[in-house]
């Protein structure tokens, strides 16, 4: 229509009225038409442009462009609307799409849609209002004068007609108010077939963006809350103020004494130190130990804390070497099975001297050798070992450790001497008696009973005249009732017999050995005593001792015959190490000596039944407690012998090196009663245990326990047969 | 004797493998320690409920029973903690080396 305009006022632009020319060079046509007609400039003829403007139109519109946030022109439209009419035709295809729409829906929505277009077109606010109804006719629709009947027709043609003259769209208009109560759903049932607009009608949604609420919240760390209660009552106050005046008065009394003895002379240490003068001495200095500045610590209270703190360290102790006991028990070599009489033996244990004992000024140090060694009778795992040096002139002090298998780090009671400890030996029926002998001559017996503990007797070496060092000391069954009795042997060839009764030591001289070898005329001959490096007491007699010497010899005595020795058995060259009995048979010891040789003797006879000759030097001999035939002994060179005479008669059955290279020497062997278990002694003070493979502990089965004893001995007896053969 | 038991901590102390030692008093207060003070609070409360029952334990099955020692294995440690002997006047009773004692 308004394209019609247009070229009808291009065809009379040469019509006399001319225009100004707007300055808008937005209009496309104008463009156009402003290029055409400079192209066809023609001298001499005034052309006349004429243009389409409104005059009324606004040049210079500015609106605010959201887009580029920004004011910007707004290019005038110049168009004019010369006739408009709202649409209330619908395309058919767009009928049959909301027909189907409608038939689908449920009818509550049908109603809503009814309201819906009823309202866009201007109704107001019926809900039953006519459905709208197809269209039919176009013809009819415009009822405004200004519309052109050709065009009107084209557009009519463009829909379907039914030939139907109704004027649909004033039915389409009218809202039926009341009558159509009834009939709504008659015709909203009909809504299948009638169409919504979907033109005028849409339903969109806007979802805003949904807002999740969130919870923050901070936990504190909890304060630690403690509840305590106690009572504050007179008594209690009073009790507290007693213990503090009893824990500052020795303190105040020691300071005296203190200042007084620093006057006064050196006091003469006594030997035992059961670490009480230890305590006494440091205690007034130590004030400011943590735990003896807290009030409530009595005495009683520090030997409960002491015995806890004792537990902890054996059960530190236990489970740090809880392998070691693990073996102890259980381990086997399997390798004996196929080692036909060979064994070995497995290293357990190590126990040190303790370091505060070595170290230290020359009164407190002590030597490092172990010189004895012995198990408790009755606690398997007690164990008592003496030590101090083997080199003539050591000015050392000496030591005895009781130590228990289950500490292997410090031993339980630690006794300080001035001077070098030669000999140990527990009481076999009264196992809470220790015997020390040391190097000065003096004999200690110490008790280790729990009610009792600490030195009992000290006879010091000045009591017999002839006393030097004293090298052995054996207990003996009580030769009068309960009175324990032992046997010491000296240098100066004196075997002593002592007895405890009347709370004192009485000293009985037994015998003095005399040297009973070649000697040069110039000497006289009873000038010259054995000196007696070692003595054993039979276990099943205590009447039957038999004494080595240095000079290589051995006597037997028996206490209860007259006291010359009976027998002399000129045994090895060089001095007798270490002598013993066998446990089972009355008649059998065992020798040992310098001279690298080992020798079985039967009593009755003067010549040994077996030697043994060895490589090095041997320090000691051991029978075992649960064999007759088997026995260990042990070389200075660190090896460890052990023979089973009924395996292997003439060879031992383990050779094994226990020390190291550097200090080798090997200084005494025990093996344990209840345990298959032997202790060797070095010289540098460790001491090792080892666990006897089942190859070396070898015993015979026996119906019943008490004819091992008979079993044992005839054992030994089949092989003096043997031997005498 | 203070020396002795002080001694013996120390030796405890110095082993590889020990972290530390606590001792208690009856009332559950550390008086020793080589164990920073909020570990050892801690220990001391845990430990004095623990100690109590497996002792009250003991003596239940057999009143002549005591307890000797408990000792608490855990993945990273080990714990022991050994009672005293003999009760004595509850004021100067328990004494704990990681330990309690009993105070009847």
């Amino acid at each position: 229509m308004i394209h019609g305009y247009l070229n009808r006022l291009r065809l009379a632009s040469d019509a006399p009225f001319a225009t100004v020319m707007p300055d808008i060079s937005a209009n496309i046509w104008t463009q156009r038409q402003l290029n055409l007609i400079e192209e066809e400039e023609i001298p001499g003829v005034v052309k006349i442009r004429l243009q389409v403007c409104n005059p009324n139109l606004p040049g210079n519109i500015i609106q605010y462009d959201y887009l580029e946030s920004a004011y910007v022109f707004v290019p005038p439209d110049p168009t004019i609307v010369l006739y408009n009419h709202d649409p209330m035709l619908i395309r058919k295809a767009i009928l049959a799409y909301t027909a189907n729409s409608l038939k689908n829906s449920p009818q509550k929505s049908v109603t809503k849609r009814h309201k819906e277009t009823a309202y866009l077109e201007g109704e107001e606010g019926n809900i039953h209002s006519n459905p709208p109804k197809i269209l039919q006719e176009s013809s009819t629709i415009d009822s405004d004068e200004e519309s052109m009947p050709e065009t009107g027709s084209q557009q009519a043609s463009y829909y379907d007609t039914q030939g139907e003259e109704e004027t649909n769209n004033v039915n389409f208009l009218q809202a039926s108010k009341g009558e159509d109560g009834s009939d709504s759903e008659s015709e909203v049932a009909e809504a299948g077939s009638s169409k919504v607009n979907l033109f005028s009608h849409c339903e969109r949604g806007v979802q805003t963006t949904i807002i999740r609420n969130k919870v923050a919240s901070s936990t504190t760390v909890t304060t630690v809350v403690k509840s305590f209660s106690s009572n504050a009552n007179f008594y209690e106050i009073a009790v507290a103020y007693d213990v503090f005046g009893r824990k500052t008065k020795p303190e105040i009394n020691a300071k005296i004494e203190r200042k007084k003895d620093e006057s006064g002379a050196a006091s003469k240490q006594l030997p035992f130190t059961p670490a009480d003068p230890a305590s006494e001495e440091s205690s007034p200095e130590e004030v400011s130990t943590e735990l003896s500045n807290r009030p409530g610590l009595t005495p009683e209270g520090f030997q409960r804390l002491k015995h806890s703190a004792n537990v902890i360290e054996r059960m530190l102790s236990q489970s740090m070497f809880d392998d070691l006991a693990q073996d102890l028990k259980y381990f086997e070599d399997a390798a004996d099975d196929f080692r036909e009489n060979e064994g070995t033996l497995l290293p357990l244990w190590r126990f040190v001297i303790p370091t505060d004992a070595v170290r230290g000024t020359k009164t407190n140090s002590s030597g490092t050798c172990v010189r004895s060694l012995v198990w408790n009778p009755k606690y398997f795992d007690l164990l008592a070992v003496g030590f101090g040096s083997e080199e003539p002139d050591f000015d050392g002090g000496g030591l005895v450790c009781l130590y228990s298998l289950k500490n292997a780090f410090h031993p339980e009671k630690v006794f300080k001497f001035p001077v070098g400890v030669t000999f140990l030996d527990f009481h076999a029926e009264r196992p809470y008696l220790l015997g020390v002998t040391t190097e000065d001559g003096s004999v200690y017996i110490y008790s280790l009973h729990s009610k009792l503990s600490g030195l009992l007797y000290e006879s010091s070496g000045l009591i017999s005249k002839d006393s030097s060092n004293i090298t052995q000391i054996k207990w003996v069954a009580d030769k009068i009732e309960s009175c324990p009795t032992f046997v010491t042997v000296s240098f100066s060839g004196t075997v002593h017999l002592w007895l405890i009764s009347n709370k004192k030591l009485v000293q009985l001289l037994v015998v003095t050995l005399s040297f009973d070898g070649p000697i040069s005329d110039e000497v006289n001959r009873q000038d010259m005593q054995g000196c007696c490096s070692c003595v054993s007491v039979h276990p099943r007699d205590s009447n039957l001792i038999i004494v080595g010497t240095t000079e290589g010899l051995v006597y037997f005595l028996s206490l209860e015959s007259d006291v010359t020795p009976s027998k002399t058995y000129s045994a090895h060259h060089l001095p007798i190490t270490s002598l013993q009995w066998n446990p089972f048979h009355i008649n059998f010891f065992a020798t040992t000596s310098y001279d690298s040789s080992l020798k079985i003797w039967d009593n009755n006879q003067s010549n040994p039944l077996l030697v043994f000759k060895l490589a090095d030097p041997l320090t000691d001999v051991a029978w075992s407690p649960f064999s007759s035939t088997t026995l260990a002994t042990i070389s200075s060179a660190g090896k460890v012998y052990v023979f089973d005479l009924s395996v292997k008669k003439f060879e031992p059955i383990c050779v094994q090196r226990l020390a190291p290279r550097d200090r080798p020497k090997l200084t005494r062997i025990a093996f344990n009663k209840y345990q298959p278990l032997i202790i060797v002694g070095e010289e540098s003070g460790f001491i090792g245990t080892y666990k006897l493979s089942p190859n070396l502990r070898k015993t015979t089965k026996v119906l019943e326990e008490e004819r091992r004893m008979e079993v044992e001995v005839t054992k030994l007896e089949r092989l003096k047969k043997l031997l005498s053969l | 004797m203070a020396t002795e038991v002080e001694e013996i901590l120390k030796r405890i102390q110095s082993h590889k493998g020990v972290i530390g030692v606590v001792v208690l008093n009856n009332d559950g207060v550390a008086i020793k320690s080589t164990l920073d003070a909020a570990t050892t609070t801690q220990y001391a409360g845990l430990i004095t409920q623990l100690a109590d029952r497996a002792r009250s334990m003991t003596r239940e099955m057999d009143p002549n029973n005591d307890l000797t020692f408990l000792r608490v294995r855990s993945k990273k440690h080990e714990i022991f903690i050994a009672p005293g002997m003999i009760f004595f006047a509850t004021l100067f009773a328990k004494y704990f080396v990681i330990s309690n004692e009993d105070p009847k």
